[in-house]
C-alpha cells in the first residue's frame, strides 16, 4: 500500500474512539485520533463548576440550558447554547460535549446491557427493526466492555424487571461489587415493593474499590457535570491509555470532509484548526466515532460529484432513524424524611415494563429515582416565594428530606423522518454548518406515557405522597441512537453487522448511532461492546 | 464554612471587622476598580455585617460580607440607599429575631424586598439576575447549613461508604457523641 499517515485514523476521542484506539495501539498499529475539541483538566472543570452561579442538575432542566463548566469555543460551540437547530414538533436538546474524552465526562454512568428480546423487536412485537446480530453474539463483548469501563453492579439481579432469576445471561460477573444503596433507596424499595414493583440496582461506571487509576466513589453527588475525583469512568481514561500505547491525538482539529475514490475506498479526511487552516490526513482505514449527531452530519457534509448524497449514504439512511429516550417526570412530597441526595446521583430503577407482549402496543420503559442534592433549586424558589427567617431553614430541611423526583425513559422507534442534517442556513464560527434536528413522537410513545402515568399514580399512593408536579413535556434523556443504522441490507442501512460501511469497506462507525433498536436503557455499554467487537474485527479479520 | 466563633461584644467586634476589612482591602485592591474599593470600604463602615447577621440569624463572615456588599452595589445601583433605609428601620425597632421583623413588614414593602435580597445572597451565594448572576460563595452558601451532616455540598463528598444509613439515626448518634 502507498505511504499513508497512519494505519488507522479515528475521528472523535470519546469512549468509542478511545476504546478502538486503545485496542489498535496495543496491537502495535499506528493510530491518529482527530478530535474537534480541546484537552481539559479535571481540576479546572471542578473549579469552574464550583465558581459558577449556575449549578446544573438533572432535576432542573431549566438550569441545564444556562451553562456548563465545559468550554464553549468558537470552533466547538457548546450544545448548551444555540448550536443545535430544532425544526421538529418535539425538541431534541441533547447535550453532548466536544472535548478530548467526549460526552462521558458528564454522563450519569448508568451502564446497562440490553436483554435478548431488545434485539428482535420486529419479529417478536412487530415494531421497529431487528438487529442483524443477537444478544448471544454480543454477550462476550458486553463482558469485556464492563471490564474496560470498570462497571460496578449487583450480580444475580433480574434486570428484565420481573423479580425473577438473573437476566440477561452473562458469562462473566461484574468487575466490581455494587454501590451501597442509600437510605432513600432502601426505604423506597420497601414501600414500592408492596405494590409489586421490583427494585433493580443500576450497574454503573462508579468504582467501588480502586480500579486501575480510579479511586472508589466518595459520594460527591456530582456525576453530572463532573466527578471531582475520577471515580466515575469517562472517555479521557481510554484516550490516556491509547496515548501510552503510542497513539497520537490531534486536538482542536475539526474534521469537515471525508473523501472517497470512485471505487468507494476512503482516501483521506480534511480537518480545520481554530485559525481556519485546513489539513489533510491519509490512512488505510478510518473509524468514525463523533457520536450520533456529528458523525452523520460529517458524512452528509462530505458530498462530491461521485457522492452527491454524502459518504456512506447509498441507502439515504444517514442521519435518519434518530432515536432517544423521550421521557416524563413526577415530583412528589413525602410525609416522612427520606433524604434524596445521599451517595451517588442515581442507582435505583424500576423495570416492570421493560419487556413483554405489551411491546406490541406500548413501548418498554424504565422508571428511575433522581438522587441529586437539591438544595440550590429549593433555596432560590423558597426565597422567591417570600419564605425567610426560621421558616426558610425549616422548609429547606423539609423539602430536601421529602421531595422526590421520578423520571421515566421510554423506548422510541427508528422513524425515517426523525433525522439530523447539516443546516443550509446557519454555520459556526469556522464556517461549518450546524446540525439541524427534526424529531417527533408517535401514538406508540403516547400509549407508553398513558401507562407510565398509571405507575406514577401507584407510586404516589404506595409512598403516601402528594404529587406536586407531573411533566409530560417530552424530556430529552441524552441518548442518541440510530443515525447510522446497522443492518444486513445495504438498501436500508448504513453499516453492516461489523459496523462497516456498506458503501466503503475501509470505513467503520463506532458508537450508539449504529443501534437498530433503542430499548429503554442507557446505550453507552452497548456502544462500547460494539466498538470493542469492531476493533477485534479490524485486527483479526480485516488485518489492518 | 461561615465562622462559628462566639459573638463578641458589639463594640470590639466592630473594631475587629474594620481592621479586617482594611487588611483584605489592601490585599486585593490591585484587582478592584476604585468604585468597588469604595463599596467594600463602605461595607465595613455601613454595618452590613451586623445587619446581615440579624437577617440570617447567625454570625456572618466579615470577609464574605465585604464581597456580598460590593456585589450588591455592583448589581443594584440603589443598593446603598435601600440598605441604609433597612438598617435605619431595624435600628429603631429593636426586634428580638428576624422573624419579628418579617411579621412586622409586609412582603411587598421595599424594606422586606431589600431584606430578602440580602438573605438570598447569603443563602444562595449568588448575587444578580439571570445570565448576569455572579457567584460569591459556594460551599459557604448558608442554604447548605440546615441539611449539614446529612447532605453533602456537591463535589465535597463524605468519602467511600459515607451513606447508606438512616440519616435521622446518624444525626442522633453524632449529636450524642458531641
Ligand atoms: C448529560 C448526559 C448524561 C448521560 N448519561 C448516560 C448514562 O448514564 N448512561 C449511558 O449509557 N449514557 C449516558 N449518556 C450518553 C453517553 O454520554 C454517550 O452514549 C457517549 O458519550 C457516546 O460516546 P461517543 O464516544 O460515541 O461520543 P462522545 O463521547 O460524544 O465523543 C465524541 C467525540 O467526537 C468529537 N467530534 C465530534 N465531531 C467531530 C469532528 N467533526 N471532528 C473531530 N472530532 C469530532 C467530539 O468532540 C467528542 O469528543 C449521557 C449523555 C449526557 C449528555
Ligand atoms: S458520586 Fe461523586 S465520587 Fe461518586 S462517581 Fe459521582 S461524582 Fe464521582
Amino acid at each position: 500500500m502507498k505511504q499513508v499517515d497512519a494505519d488507522v485514523v479515528i475521528i472523535g476521542s470519546g469512549v468509542m474512539g478511545g476504546l478502538v484506539a486503545t485496542e489498535l495501539a496495543k496491537a502495535g498499529k499506528s493510530v491518529i485520533i482527530v478530535e474537534a475539541g480541546p484537552r481539559i483538566k479535571r481540576q479546572e472543570i471542578v473549579e469552574r463548576f464550583r465558581n459558577s452561579p449556575f449549578k446544573m442538575s438533572l432535576t432542573n432542566m431549566k438550569l441545564q440550558g444556562v451553562g456548563s463548566p465545559y468550554p464553549d469555543l468558537p470552533h466547538v460551540p457548546s450544545t448548551y447554547g444555540e448550536y443545535l437547530q430544532q425544526t421538529g414538533p418535539v425538541k431534541y436538546p441533547t447535550k453532548y460535549l466536544r472535548v478530548v474524552g467526549g460526552t462521558t465526562w458528564h454522563f450519569g454512568s448508568a451502564l446497562w446491557r440490553m436483554i435478548p428480546n431488545d434485539f428482535k423487536l420486529q419479529s417478536l412485537y412487530g415494531r421497529g427493526r431487528d438487529w442483524p446480530i443477537d444478544y448471544q453474539e454480543l454477550e462476550p463483548w458486553y463482558g469485556r466492555a464492563e471490564r474496560e469501563l470498570g462497571v460496578s453492579g449487583m450480580d444475580g439481579q433480574d434486570e428484565s424487571g420481573h423479580g425473577g432469576e438473573a437476566w440477561p445471561p452473562r458469562s462473566t460477573p461484574f468487575p466490581m461489587t455494587g454501590l451501597e444503596p442509600s437510605y432513600l433507596f432502601k426505604r423506597l424499595s420497601e414501600l414500592l415493593g408492596k405494590g409489586g414493583y421490583n427494585p433493580v440496582m443500576e450497574p454503573n461506571g462508579r468504582a467501588t474499590r480502586p480500579y486501575g487509576r480510579r479511586p472508589a466513589c466518595a459520594g460527591n453527588n456530582n456525576c453530572n457535570p463532573v466527578c471531582p475525583i475520577a471515580a466515575k469512568y469517562d472517555g479521557s481514561m481510554h484516550i490516556d491509555e491509547a496515548e501510552r500505547h503510542g497513539a497520537t491525538l490531534l486536538d482542536n482539529s475539526v474534521v469537515y470532509k471525508i473523501e472517497a475514490d470512485d471505487a468507494g475506498k476512503i482516501t483521506g479526511i480534511w480537518y480545520r484548526k481554530p485559525d481556519g487552516s485546513n489539513h489533510h490526513l491519509t490512512a488505510n482505514y478510518f473509524v468514525l466515532a463523533a457520536y450520533g449527531i456529528e458523525s452523520p452530519k460529517l458524512l452528509l457534509m462530505s458530498t462530491s460529484a461521485r457522492y452527491p448524497n454524502g459518504i456512506a449514504n447509498g441507502s439515504d439512511q444517514v442521519g435518519r432513524n434518530l432515536m432517544g429516550h423521550t421521557g416524563i417526570s413526577m415530583n412528589v412530597m413525602m410525609k416522612e424524611d427520606v433524604w434524596p441526595g445521599q451517595g451517588p446521583t442515581e442507582l435505583l430503577v424500576y423495570l416492570n415494563n421493560r419487556d413483554g407482549p405489551f411491546r406490541k402496543d406500548f413501548p418498554s420503559y424504565k422508571i428511575k429515582v433522581r438522587n441529586t442534592v437539591p438544595t440550590a433549586d429549593y433555596a432560590a424558589s423558597l426565597i422567591k416565594k417570600g419564605v425567610l427567617g426560621s421558616k426558610l431553614d425549616e422548609e429547606l430541611k423539609r423539602m430536601s428530606a421529602r421531595s422526590l423526583n421520578f423520571a421515566i425513559d421510554f423506548e422510541t422507534l427508528p422513524l425515517a423522518e426523525n433525522r439530523i442534517v447539516p443546516s443550509k442556513t446557519r454555520q459556526d464560527a469556522i464556517g461549518l454548518p450546524v446540525p439541524e434536528i427534526y424529531y417527533s413522537v408517535t401514538d406508540y410513545w403516547h400509549a407508553g406515557k398513558t401507562q407510565g402515568l398509571l405507575d406514577f399514580d401507584n407510586f404516589a399512593r404506595l409512598l403516601n405522597a402528594d404529587v406536586s408536579k407531573i411533566d409530560t413535556g417530552y424530556q430529552d434523556r441524552q441518548h442518541i441512537m440510530g443515525t447510522t443504522i446497522m443492518g444486513d441490507d445495504a438498501k436500508n442501512s448504513v453499516v453492516n453487522r461489523h459496523c462497516q460501511s456498506h458503501d466503503h469497506p475501509n470505513l467503520f462507525i463506532a458508537g450508539t448511532s449504529v443501534m437498530p433498536s433503542a430499548s429503554c436503557m442507557n446505550p453507552t455499554l452497548t456502544g462500547a461492546a460494539l466498538s470493542l467487537r469492531l476493533a477485534d474485527y479490524l485486527l483479526k479479520t480485516v488485518k489492518v | 464554612m461561615p465562622q462559628n466563633t462566639k459573638a463578641s461584644p458589639a463594640f470590639s467586634r466592630r473594631r475587629l471587622l474594620q481592621g479586617m476589612a482594611v487588611l483584605s482591602l489592601s490585599a486585593v485592591c490591585s484587582s478592584l476598580f476604585p468604585a468597588q474599593m469604595a463599596a467594600a470600604q463602605q461595607s465595613a463602615e455601613s454595618g452590613f455585617v451586623a445587619t446581615s447577621s440579624f437577617l440570617v440569624s447567625r454570625p456572618a463572615s466579615p470577609i464574605l460580607a465585604e464581597r456580598y456588599y460590593s456585589a450588591l452595589c455592583r448589581h443594584y445601583a440603589d443598593f446603598p440607599t435601600r440598605f441604609a433605609a433597612l438598617k435605619g428601620y431595624i435600628a429603631t425597632q429593636n426586634f428580638a429575631h428576624v422573624d419579628a421583623f418579617l411579621r412586622a413588614v409586609d412582603a411587598t414593602h421595599p424594606l422586606f424586598q431589600t431584606a430578602s435580597l440580602i438573605i438570598a445572597s447569603w443563602y444562595t451565594g449568588v448575587v444578580g439576575e439571570g445570565a448576569g448572576s455572579e457567584l460569591i460563595a459556594y460551599a459557604d452558601a448558608m442554604m447548605y447549613l440546615p441539611t449539614k451532616d446529612i447532605l453533602v455540598v456537591p463535589t465535597y463528598g463524605g468519602g467511600p461508604d459515607s451513606w447508606g444509613w438512616d440519616p435521622a439515626q446518624k444525626v442522633k448518634e453524632k449529636g450524642e457523641a458531641a
